[in-house]
């Protein structure tokens, strides 16, 4: 027999935080498969409130994935869809992405149009094919949740949660996104090929998750997402241990020969609340070492890049990086109170 | 065995572990059978080690397993062992190759057989399992140090460039040469262990300390074999002709010797060899303290064992009719005066000795003459095999005193007296002792004393001192030496001068011991006693003064002279050694002297009590979750947890995550998984205690997850001392 610890450890506001994110999980599991780390960390991010970016080849299930998310979320404003997707192409405009002020006629005024950053989900496919200027303008947006045009500017919701879609082949006439940009995403996620089975299971289950009753997994309200960031961040416990830690990983990076330029303070301001998702979404109420091996890596790759060219490097290095903290917070949790 | 040259598994490695395993099977069976069966052992014990290597490089499935090879090997005594008895019972197989051939043939199939059994069950084994490869180094190096340590027969004084070395820096040689066994079969053990496996590595370093340690305490509980032979006249009662000679003696009187060759007479008349040994010259046979300062008139110590004055018509021997009564006839078991001792006042000063040995003697030995002995107890010190005490009544008259005076002893009887002037019929001896006499100032030609100086200086000037010589084989070496080349040891020259005394109608007779100069002593108390001292040396008996050495020191030495003096530190350190062991003298020496060891002691304390702490805190470590407050327990429980999963093997890698060290563990323990979101909760969480009861839940279930671990596993678990060091 196996022991397993009392469950009355969660207490009631983050359970419900959790529910609220299984569910979410829980649809995008029928449409998405094979996936459920990219899952993982795109809720993660969904609840840390930042915006990742994925690097696939097409037809890997990027756009399948951000749809779901999009219909898993209900929109509680009219004005707002729950998912909006752009295709990124060179001539497009920065108003095709943030909207613009059309005349109107009858009251002979402007009149402003939302462009589609007005949606709880939006959906960049292809970021690197557009010009500078159209994704500073989405990425203004992404920082500053505000849209402004002619002086006027124009919040966005505070659920606002971009997935940014890129092609690491095919680079001819692209716009590669600067560090300084890349910094804006909390995530940047390499989607590996999934395995054998899951394709087979893709295949299979190609008619039931098009007929898939939308009833099965009800859509979560948006305020029940605010809900749920809000409980984690009040609930989830970050020992000093852990922002240590976090400094130490920090430091590590700083001081390896292989980065050019570690990550900022600002990545690992971002990354706290991540690790909070992620300690909630395993059910815990306090973050732990987990969180970090799970999550670090995926927050500091795409921010060191600059001078390891190749993302898995990046990633390796972060992951090296990170031996010694995380050897340093497991011994610390070993030592008696005041440590 | 076709196959085995061609098959993989006869790598360069393979082959050197066969050839030291050979090796070592040849040294452990060198005592224990003929020269052909220790190389049949080496063979058997190489073969072996190869068959064993390709019984287990086959695939996992099919390799024979420690039961199947012991049943081989058990098969393999028993087929050899019945190969040899019938051939043995076979009376044409003996006719044919003759009886010793025969026996080696016996003792080699035998030999082959055991120890190819052993070999291969114990390869087979160390292949199988970790705590197999240790059985395979500890039995090796068990077998070979103790060998080594047996090897010499208690000779532990030879090689003596080493043991010479070891004596004078204060090390006891018997130890340096077990620590020596020891270091060359750890080589050894260090060749078997290179398994592929690196991470058996600090288990092996553990159990290679624990055996090197185990082995000398062992020995040194149990003792060494000691030493009882030096080729030294026959006084310590070893060599292979006095044996002879005791062996036939009891043969033919029937008696059974009571107490064998110590308390009994091994040899009855001095050994006149063809050559000396000239081996052990050098080796310590004793060690002897001088309670009081004094230097004998002649500069030389005389150590006397036994004398020879009884004339069989033949050769001289050990009185049978209790004359000499100042010899000591057997070591003494209690204090007892010596009867008839030379009263003091009479020349002679008392001066307390006491005597350590360290080769057992036939007889004890004392400075002339003893008048009271004494038993020592033997402390669990091994070095001296036994110790006593004799105050002699020593002579302190120079010379010219001695002249003047009448010989023999008035208290003697006829028979006695005539005993001790009774020499062979030869005419050469009175006719030699009349012409020496002749040589002397009319006014000494009657002096007894003045006599004897001219029998020294005649065979002084005239003889020749060698060990080699060839009067062994002569009806009267004595008279073969004296009217020949007189070239002799002084076996000879002892003789001579006694029956020339002898025919001069003094009473004298051959006495035998040690002899040390006087001026070896250095000024000290100790006076080392060598093999190379022992002697034989004429004395004459002198009315008031009683027996005199008349020694012989001829002026031609052909080879074998005097020996260079004592180490003096050597000489010092046995000395301070005796004293020690003595106590009845307190002893203290001014800011003590430092040995290695002293040092092997301390390295021995620090590791036992090192090993004592470590086991300590691994049970404190087990159970102080359990006493601890509340507060800490989640953190001491998952500690004690770390500490089990050691023991089976589990170990956190640098830089895993506690969570995924738990999913790595769980295959063994998935309840270990739910104790490390307890303890993480409480280091990292905010808190809010579990109840002791579910932690206790928890550890026996982990217990009991880990129990289903082999039983070899969890003992070595206990055993391992380092286990909750390596817990992180």
């Amino acid at each position: 027999m196996t022991f397993e610890e009392p469950q009355s450890e969660v207490n009631a506001p983050l359970e419900a935080a959790r529910q609220t994110l299984a569910s979410i999980r829980k649809r995008v599991q029928q449409q998405v498969v094979g996936r459920d780390d990219v899952i993982d960390l795109v809720l993660v991010a969904l609840v840390a409130d930042g915006h990742v970016l994925l690097e696939d080849f097409p037809g890997s299930g990027k756009t399948t994935l951000a749809k779901a998310l999009g219909g898993a979320i209900r929109a509680e404003a009219t004005s707002l869809a729950s998912f909006r997707r752009v295709q990124f192409t060179p001539d497009l405009l920065p108003s095709d992405v943030t909207g613009l002020s059309v005349f109107d006629p009858e009251t002979g005024r402007f009149a402003f149009r939302p462009g589609p950053v007005f949606a709880h989900i939006l959906l960049a496919d292809e970021i690197n094919r557009t010009s500078p200027k159209v994704q500073a303008a989405l990425l203004e947006a992404m920082a500053e949740k505000q849209v402004t045009l002619d002086n006027v500017t124009h919040p966005l919701d505070e659920l606002f949660f971009v997935i940014a879609t890129q092609n690491p082949r095919d680079l001819v006439g692209t716009y590669p996104l600067p560090v300084a940009q890349l910094d804006r995403f909390l995530f940047k996620i390499r989607m590996e090929p999934i395995g054998r089975e899951a394709e087979l299971e893709v295949l299979r289950s190609r008619r039931s998750r098009r007929d898939v009753d939308p009833m099965d997994a009800p859509p979560v309200d948006r305020s029940a997402v605010l809900e749920a960031r809000a409980a984690i961040d009040a609930h989830v416990h970050v020992d000093d241990a852990i922002h240590e830690c976090l400094v130490d990983v920090a430091e590590a990076l700083r001081a390896d020969e292989r980065v050019a330029q570690a990550a900022s303070t600002r990545s690992l301001v971002l990354a706290v609340p991540a690790l909070q998702a992620h300690a909630a979404l395993e059910g815990r109420d306090f973050v732990s070492s987990a969180d970090l091996e799970a999550i670090l890596p995926h927050v500091l790759a795409h921010r060191i890049e600059a001078v390891a060219t190749q993302h898995e490097e990046s990633m390796l290095t972060a992951r090296d990086c990170m031996t010694e903290p995380l050897e340093r917070l497991a011994r610390t949790t070993l030592r008696g109170p005041g440590r | 065995m076709m196959s085995i040259a061609q098959s993989s598994i006869f790598t360069p490695f393979a082959i050197l572990r066969g050839l030291a395993l050979g090796v070592a099977c040849a040294v452990v069976a060198g005592p224990l059978t003929v020269p052909a069966g220790s190389v049949a052992a080496a063979v058997g014990a190489f073969l072996a080690a190869a068959l064993a290597e390709r019984a287990q490089s086959g695939e996992p499935g099919a390799r024979l397993n420690v039961r199947g090879a012991l049943v081989l090997a058990l098969g393999l005594v028993l087929l050899t062992e019945v190969i040899a008895r019938g051939l043995a019972a076979w009376s044409g197989w003996t006719t044919a190759l003759g009886v010793s051939a025969s026996v080696a043939a016996y003792e080699s199939i035998r030999a082959f057989g055991v120890f190819a059994a052993v070999v291969f069950v114990l390869r087979s084994w160390a292949a199988r399992s970790p705590l197999g490869a240790l059985g395979e180094v500890a039995v090796t190096v068990t077998a070979v140090a103790a060998s080594f340590s047996a090897h010499r027969g208690g000779q532990v004084q030879r090689p003596l460039a080493l043991s010479d070395w070891a004596w004078s820096h204060g090390i006891d040689p018997a130890l340096m040469f077990l620590w020596l066994g020891v270091g060359a079969s750890l080589f050894l053990a260090a060749l078997l262990l290179r398994e592929q496996q690196s991470r058996r590595l600090p288990l092996h370093g553990i159990a290679w300390l624990l055996i090197g340690i185990g082995i000398v305490v062992g020995l040194r509980g149990i003792g060494l074999p000691v030493a009882s032979d030096a080729g030294s006249l026959g006084l310590t009662g070893g060599g292979e002709a006095a044996e002879e000679r005791r062996r036939e003696r009891e043969a033919s009187d029937g008696e059974n010797g009571e107490g064998g060759r110590r308390t009994g007479f091994p040899f009855e008349e001095l050994p006149f060899e063809a050559e000396y040994p000239d081996e052990a010259k050098h080796a310590p046979m004793a060690v002897v303290l001088l309670h009081d300062d004094y230097t004998p008139p002649t500069g030389v110590y005389y150590f006397r064992q036994t004398a020879f004055s009884q004339f069989n018509g033949n050769r001289l021997v050990e009185s049978a009719a209790g004359w000499d009564d100042d010899i000591l006839r057997a070591f003494p078991t209690r204090p007892r005066e010596v009867e008839n001792a030379p009263g003091l006042g009479e020349g002679r000063v008392s001066l307390p000795t006491s005597f350590g040995l360290l080769v057992d003697h036939v007889k004890p030995f004392a400075l002339d003459a003893p008048a009271r002995v004494e038993p020592r107890a033997v402390m669990e010190d091994f070095r001296f095999q036994r110790t006593y005490h004799v105050v002699s009544n020593v002579p302190v008259l120079e010379a010219d005193a001695l002249l003047g005076r009448t010989a023999g002893d008035p208290a003697w009887g006829p028979e006695e007296r005539a005993g001790y002037t009774r020499f062979p019929s030869d005419e050469r001896y009175a006719a030699l002792a009349e012409q020496l006499v002749d040589e002397l100032v009319p006014s000494y030609r009657d002096d007894p004393f003045a006599r004897a100086v001219v029998i020294q200086n005649y065979l002084d000037e005239n003889g020749t001192y060698s060990l080699k010589n060839g009067h062994a084989g002569a009806d009267d070496p004595t008279a073969s030496f004296l009217f020949g080349d007189l070239t002799g040891y002084c076996v000879h020259f002892a003789h001579a001068a006694t029956f020339l005394l002898r025919a001069m109608g003094l009473p004298a007779r051959v006495a035998a011991g040690y002899a040390v100069a006087a001026e070896s002593r250095g000024g000290g108390s100790a006076v080392l006693v060598r093999g190379g001292d022992a002697h034989a040396w004429p004395e004459i008996y002198l009315d008031g003064v009683g027996w005199v050495v008349v020694d012989l020191a001829p002026r031609t030495v052909a080879d074998g002279g005097a020996m260079p003096a004592p180490d003096a530190a050597l000489q010092r350190m046995l000395g301070e050694m005796l004293r020690e062991q003595l106590r009845d003298v307190p002893f203290e020496e001014p800011g003590s002297r430092w040995t290695p060891v002293d040092l092997a002691r301390w390295l021995r304390a620090l590791a036992l009590g090192g090993l004592g702490l470590a086991f300590l805190l691994k049970i404190y470590r087990r159970v102080v979750p359990w006493v601890a407050p509340e507060s800490l327990r989640p953190r001491l429980a998952y500690r004690a947890a770390l500490d089990q999963l050691v023991e089976r093997g589990l170990r956190r890698r640098r830089g895993e995550t506690r969570e995924a060290f738990a999913r790595r563990a769980s295959v063994a323990t998935p309840s270990f998984a739910a104790l490390t979101r307890v303890h993480l909760r409480s280091a990292l969480g905010p808190g809010a205690g579990v109840p002791s009861a579910t932690l206790r839940d928890f550890d026996r279930a982990i217990h009991r997850e880990l129990a289903q671990a082999p039983a070899w596993r969890r003992v070595m678990g206990w055993l391992d001392p380092t286990s909750w060091m390596r817990a992180r």
